[in-house]
């Protein structure tokens, strides 16, 4: 299992991770989520090899790697951009890893054509990677990390240049894949449905420190602070919720209600699929709140409404 | 070892080469000049200062090389604008021989202007016939290809929409080009005018060939002085003060370079050449590629058709008596060995340019790391800028200096190469690295470091890294380079003048030693001799641009 403790990384006087504790058991998988620039890929890297720590360190199964060059590692790292081979074909790069490891050309084919079938790319063989769409890059560079089977699979980002529609697909085929194969997985994200849906456990990272780490129903329903809750979609923050203290609430947990306790005027209206978000500036607070309204009748801007809170969907916030 | 260490120890290769095979004989120079005997003595300066036949020469140096250098620009900017912004047909092909020129070895473009100029010839009948001209004509030819591609590659990525907007906003053509397109091109201009200026100045064997004994350069100058009058004194002061004049060039070339970069926004080339329009549109590009056509292939087939001139008409009889000609007193080789030597030469300086250039161009490629102290990263940052300038002189300063200073430092111990027969390679391979370093660098910084990352974490050692991913991407990159370096190496002159002994004669030497011979038969072997070097560099350089072809790749 993977361990990093008190991991720091520094590029000058910026300090990209800042005392990081991570673990990773065997077949999990781990999603580092947080927003873009929080230090995500300097962690993978750090834990590759690929960038030498200021302190703290990295070790698989009690061994510190400190000193273990990143080949040496048996990590494999799937980048956010793919770092495919140009000049190889897409046969060719699945195949690196397994040629690395001593494996000769025709058992390396033939394994690779294996992990690329398990991908769904059976008949890539000898296709230009360059040629390739996002999606299919995609695959080659996920089954060019599988092939030489590394004892940890990091991946960034993996679907973040996709669209929507086969983030979604992909992000299931991800978490069935790691499941089948048994694979210890850690990978980072900065979208939080991903990170749920692929990854047994949640670490939630910003400004390089990890703020909180659990089971993704635990980060979506108990963020332990106002950052935390914020990245997990609770766009309100109440000085005074309904249990005494800070409270953080999800657009869901206001309603418009003509006896609520809350006075405000709204701004704006947007239709959102299945309901209208209402932004409405209310009197003692800094920052708009966000209603979601189901009803086809969504009040227009300008008007004065009044909001109530639901207590069973307010979170009581740790004072931070 | 540290990534860093392991930089080190690679720059200690080239750094050393330069260091022992150029910085040592040009220190050589700098002593012989000013501190002969081991006391300063500033009188062979002096002499050059005050000499008025030595002023003269220094005079007419710079003039003949500003008046080609503003004859190069004049009749290189509509080349630039053909080649960068008109979609015509035939553009690549168009663009390939406008390279030609500057590849030839300096004896052939001697000799093909020696025959456009020379008495009876063609420009002869239009009072052009005086040695100043040719020279100029010939400067003009040989560094047309300069400004072709240096405005050339800057013009094709401007973008044309800004033009277009001047043009909308009611500026006229020229006023357009004058205050849009060419302030834009500025850097490029001042770029190109610096390199040409230099390679004018500095240059040699045309002036050598076309000049005849009356016209002398500051380069000539110490070729005579050192050939002639055994003057190695006065030699030497001449090049102390031609390689002042030289860094002072290329130091305001390094600015106007530097420039560049800042505030242009560069669009893909693709997307700025257009299609002339209408009868005007194609009658002024016909005459852009005339114009182009008429500069570089009129002197090579000049050549060509005077070495197969005979008093009888048309025939091969000078290839012929060429071949069948022995070693004599004034050639020293028979011809057929010159060329094995130049062809030996060449395949041995193009091995040691690359081995030398591809080591100096993984360590300027390296980005230094973003980890570490920022002070470490400025320092590494400096470190390269350094090395990149050291490793560049050579292509820079004269090859004049350079084949004087090997024979004055590598004569002795600890370094006696006198009779080795590596001099003459070393000495190649000396002004080739640079342009080796040139082709590989851009290429080698091109590739994206994550790819060598990926290869890491999937097992590969720094090593295998190297060879897996670094090297087939680089190896057209490569190829371009060895053949750059084999065309420079078949077609050198300055220094193997200095340093060939009669047994390691070269092909551009024993041309040289036919033009210096009375009679028309030894003229019409020196040109069928210089058709068959013009065949073989030319050769060489088509065969790199068809593969540099569809690759990014800057002058």
């Amino acid at each position: 299992m993977l361990e990093v403790r008190g991991l720091t990384v520094r590029f000058g006087s910026t300090t990209a991770l800042d005392g990081v504790d991570l673990e990773v058991a065997a077949g999990e998988t781990l999603a580092v989520l947080g927003p873009s620039g929080g230090g995500k890929s300097t962690l993978l890297r750090a834990v590759a090899g690929l960038e030498v720590p200021y302190a703290g360190t990295v070790s698989w199964d009690g061994y510190d790697l400190a000193g273990v060059a990143p080949h040496r590692r048996r990590f494999g790292l799937m980048f956010q951009d793919h770092a495919l081979f140009p000049h190889r074909d897409v046969l060719a790069n699945v195949a690196f890893g397994l040629r690395m490891q001593g494996v000769g050309r025709g058992e390396a084919a033939r394994r690779a054509r294996g992990v690329l079938a398990l991908v769904g790319l059976d008949g890539f063989d000898h296709r230009d990677v360059r040629s390739l769409s996002g999606g299919e890059q995609q695959r080659v560079a996920l089954a060019r990390a599988l092939a030489p089977a590394p004892r940890l699979l990091m991946l960034d980002e993996p679907l973040g240049s996709l669209d929507r529609r086969l983030r979604e697909d992909l992000a299931g085929e991800l978490r069935r894949l790691f499941s089948a194969l048994g694979t210890t997985a850690l990978f980072v994200t900065h979208d939080h449905a991903e990170a749920f849906t692929v990854a047994d456990r949640v670490a939630v990272i910003d400004r390089g420190e990890v703020v909180q780490t659990g089971p993704p129903s635990e980060i979506w329903n108990h963020p332990v602070d106002e950052r935390t809750a914020r990245f997990v979609g609770f766009d309100n923050i109440l000085d005074a919720g309904p249990h005494g203290g800070r409270a953080a609430v999800r657009p869901e947990g206001l309603r418009i209600d003509a006896g609520g306790p809350i006075s405000g005027v709204v701004e704006s209206c947007t239709f959102r699929r299945d309901h209208f978000l209402v932004r409405v500036k209310a009197a003692g607070f800094e920052e708009p709140l966000s209603v979601a309204v189901p009803g086809p009748d969504p009040p227009a801007p300008g008007e004065a409404v009044r909001i109530s809170v639901d207590p069973s969907r307010a979170v009581a916030l740790d004072p931070s | 070892m540290t990534p860093t260490r392991r930089a080190l120890l690679l720059a200690v290769v080239p750094a050393s080469f330069v260091a022992v095979f150029f910085a040592y004989p040009v220190a050589a120079i700098v002593g012989r000049g000013l501190v002969p005997g081991g006391h300063p003595d500033l009188s062979a300066l002096g002499r050059v200062v005050t000499d008025p036949r030595l002023r003269g020469i220094a005079w007419f140096t710079v003039a003949q090389a500003a008046l080609s250098t503003a004859l190069t620009l004049v009749l290189g900017l509509p080349g630039a604008h053909l080649l960068a912004r008109v979609d015509v047909p035939g553009r690549s092909v168009l663009r390939a021989l406008v390279v030609v020129p500057f590849v030839l070895p300096t004896m052939v473009v001697g000799t093909a202007f020696r025959s456009l100029f020379g008495p009876g010839a063609p420009m002869a009948a239009l009072g052009l016939g005086s040695g100043a001209w040719a020279i100029v004509a010939a400067h003009v030819f040989f560094n047309h290809a300069v400004v072709v591609r240096t405005v050339g590659g800057l013009w094709a990525h401007l973008d044309p929409r800004q033009e277009e907007a001047a043009r909308t906003l009611g500026a006229g053509r020229i006023r357009t080009f004058c205050s849009v397109t060419l302030p834009q091109l500025r850097p490029a201009i001042v770029s190109a005018a610096s390199i040409v200026f230099l390679f004018c100045f500095t240059s040699f064997g045309i002036v050598l060939v076309l000049g005849g004994p009356r016209i002398s350069t500051l380069e000539t100058e110490i070729y005579r002085q050192t050939a002639e009058l055994l003057n190695l004194r006065v030699a030497a002061a001449l090049s102390v003060v031609q390689l002042v004049a030289v860094v002072a060039v290329l130091a305001v070339g390094r600015r106007a370079r530097g420039r560049r970069e800042v505030t242009l926004a560069l669009q893909p080339a693709r997307r700025t050449a257009r299609r002339p329009r209408g009868i005007v549109g194609w009658a002024t590009t016909g005459a852009q590629a005339v114009l182009v056509l008429a500069l570089v292939v009129t002197p090579l087939v000049a050549l060509v058709a005077r070495s197969v001139q005979t008093p009888k008409g048309l025939g091969w009889d000078h290839y012929r008596a060429l071949a069948g000609r022995g070693a004599s007193s004034i050639l020293f080789a028979s011809p057929a060995a010159a060329l094995a030597a130049s062809l030996r030469n060449a395949v041995a300086a193009t091995a040691v340019a690359v081995a030398v250039g591809g080591l100096a161009a993984a360590v300027l490629a390296r980005r230094p790391g973003a980890a570490g102290e920022p002070a470490a990263r400025r320092r590494g940052r400096a470190g390269l800028a350094a090395l990149d300038t050291f490793l560049m002189l050579p292509l820079g300063v004269s090859a004049v200096t350079v084949g004087f200073g090997f024979l004055i430092a590598l004569d002795r111990p600890p370094l006696d190469l006198r009779t080795s027969a590596a001099l003459i390679p070393l000495a190649h391979a000396l002004v080739a690295t640079p342009l080796v370093v040139r082709a590989l660098v851009p290429v080698l910084e091109s590739i994206d470091p994550h790819l060598r990352e990926a290869a890491g974490t999937l097992g590969a050692s720094p090593l295998r890294v190297w060879r897996e991913v670094d090297l087939p991407i680089v190896a057209r990159a490569l190829l371009v380079g060895a053949g750059l370096a084999f065309a420079v190496s078949l077609g050198e002159f300055g220094a193997t003048l200095f340093i060939a002994r009669p047994d390691t004669v070269t092909l551009p030497v024993l041309i040289f030693r036919l033009l210096s011979q009375p009679g028309p038969e030894a003229f019409g072997q020196a040109m069928a001799a210089s058709s068959i070097l013009m065949v073989l560099t030319a050769g060489a350089m088509l065969l790199v641009e068809r593969i540099r072809v569809g690759e990014v790749g800057a002058f």
